[in-house]
């Protein structure tokens, strides 16, 4: 349902699983790449997961019920007034690309 | 008959405050994609208008309904995949497996079952003996347990954070508390409604568990989730119905985030609203309520909040007070004065009513 734009314009990408069984802080913390900086192959490899998450975007929250996860995605466009293009991915569609992201080493945790 | 309802339907993935500045952008790249998405989710939007109030979930089972009184329980294996509901390796009836998860599986829907039945004269989740299934091992080192609409699904855990998902009386009692939800109120999951909605799951699970283990409840550990973290954590439980915020303290968990009264709601756009934050407020309430009238909590206290799930008045976005309010008039209308004091002390304890 949503069109990115390009993403080549990108400049921030955050990343956060929802929902579960319980919202514990400590592991809840989103997953931050500053696309501006990152090494190319980092940004092709969120650039990947991205294009592939979109198509399983959900409305908001619908499929939070029932204490099922969910991954909410987070991109910022540069521009004189900084947009951004926000949403969610049921765990159970996410590919695999978004859930190695959200797996990524705390070095790239925010 | 539909329940009213103010609230908006369910809106599109993108927010509308963010589509119009994406709209607005200087650069068309950005802002066409945005316009196209807001054209798209006008007209979705007026069809859902038009629609009304959000239909009411339907569980129809699959096959012949047990009888009223009997479970109908079936526990499946995903192998550690996550296709579902896996290979049955336990239907109504049969020996114990041996597998520790499906064996527990099995003995904790009948617990659901029982306090249900027992108590409350509900066949099963859709008071229609929908059968109750579940899978275990589902995904690798899977760290959660969830209701997906029909069944539930359980994670072995980690092993280094969580142990396996159906160790926990309370947790199925939980996660079925969903599926009965969904059947009656169908609390809107998000914000207060959403946090009733967790709360009413913490609570019944409870109950299934004081009802499993013939406790009253101020012999109760009010404890949701004890035994799902392993020894390496520093938690007692993923809540505390009687001390919210205080179930865990640890380096990786952080600290326990929930509110034990409305001057500490947490206002935050995580969690869906802060469903799993703000439960802390009535749990607490109920907490009180059933300990200030002794005995079994799934008597008194227990029969009012379910009565008040099941009530017709009851909306789907409501907030806490209006739930409070609920259970007040409940109280009053089918159940003695001294729970309605009980109740009504309660939620004023907790900053829920004046």
């Amino acid at each position: 349902m949503i069109e990115l734009p390009p993403l080549d314009l990108a400049q921030l990408v955050r990343l956060s699983r929802e929902g579960g069984l319980a919202y514990l802080p400590g592991l809840a913390q989103p997953r931050r790449i500053d696309m501006a900086t990152c090494p190319p192959g980092v940004r092709q490899e969120v650039c990947d997961a991205i294009l592939h998450a979109a198509p399983k975007a959900m409305p908001s929250s619908a499929s939070a019920g029932g204490d099922q996860r969910y991954f909410h995605v987070e991109v910022e466009f540069e521009g004189a007034d900084t947009a951004r293009v926000t949403f969610d991915v049921p765990e159970a569609d996410a590919p695999e690309t978004l859930v190695r992201l959200w797996k990524r080493p705390a070095g790239q945790s925010e | 008959m539909p329940r009213p309802s103010e609230s908006a339907p369910l809106i599109g993935v993108v927010p509308p405050y963010m589509l119009d500045r994406l709209a607005q952008h200087t650069d068309a790249r950005v802002s066409m994609p945005a316009v196209k998405t807001m054209i798209i989710d006008q007209q979705q939007r007026s069809l859902r208008e038009m629609a009304g109030q959000p239909p009411r979930s339907t569980l129809a089972p699959a096959r012949q309904v047990a009888p009223a009184g009997t479970p109908d329980r079936a526990v499946h294996d995903a192998g550690n995949g996550t296709t579902l509901p896996g290979k049955l390796i336990r239907a109504e009836g049969a020996r114990p497996s041996g597998d520790p998860a499906v064996d527990e599986a099995y003995a904790h829907l009948g617990s659901t079952y029982k306090l249900f039945w027992n108590v409350y004269k509900r066949h099963s989740i859709d008071a229609h003996g929908l059968p109750l299934i579940g899978t275990v091992h589902y995904g690798e080192d899977y760290e959660n347990a969830f209701w997906n609409g029909a069944q539930m699904v359980f994670g072995d855990g980690d092993g280094e954070i969580f142990n396996r998902f159906t160790v926990a009386v309370d947790i199925i009692g939980h996660e079925l508390t969903h599926g009965v939800i969904d059947t009656e109120a169908a609390l809107l999951y998000q914000g207060q409604s959403g946090a009733l909605n967790e709360s009413l799951c913490d609570v019944f699970g409870a109950l299934v568990k004081q009802y499993s283990l013939g406790q009253t409840a101020r012999e109760a550990d009010w404890l949701v989730g004890q035994g799902l973290f392993t020894e390496k954590v520093g938690a007692r439980a993923l809540r505390s119905m009687a001390e919210p915020g205080t179930a865990y303290d640890d380096p990786v968990l952080g600290k326990d985030p929930q509110p034990a009264h409305m001057r500490d709601y947490v206002d935050t756009p995580r969690d869906n609203g802060g469903v799993h934050i703000n439960s802390g407020i009535p749990n607490r309430a109920f907490y009180l309520a059933a300990t200030a009238l002794d005995g079994n909590a799934w008597n008194g206290a227990g029969h009012v909040w379910y009565d008040t799930l099941c009530d017709k008045r009851l909306r789907h976005d409501a907030a806490f007070k209006d739930f409070a309010g609920l259970t007040l008039l409940v109280a009053g209308e089918k159940h003695g004065a001294d729970v309605r004091r009980a109740i009504d002390e309660a939620w004023k304890a907790v900053g829920v009513l004046p």
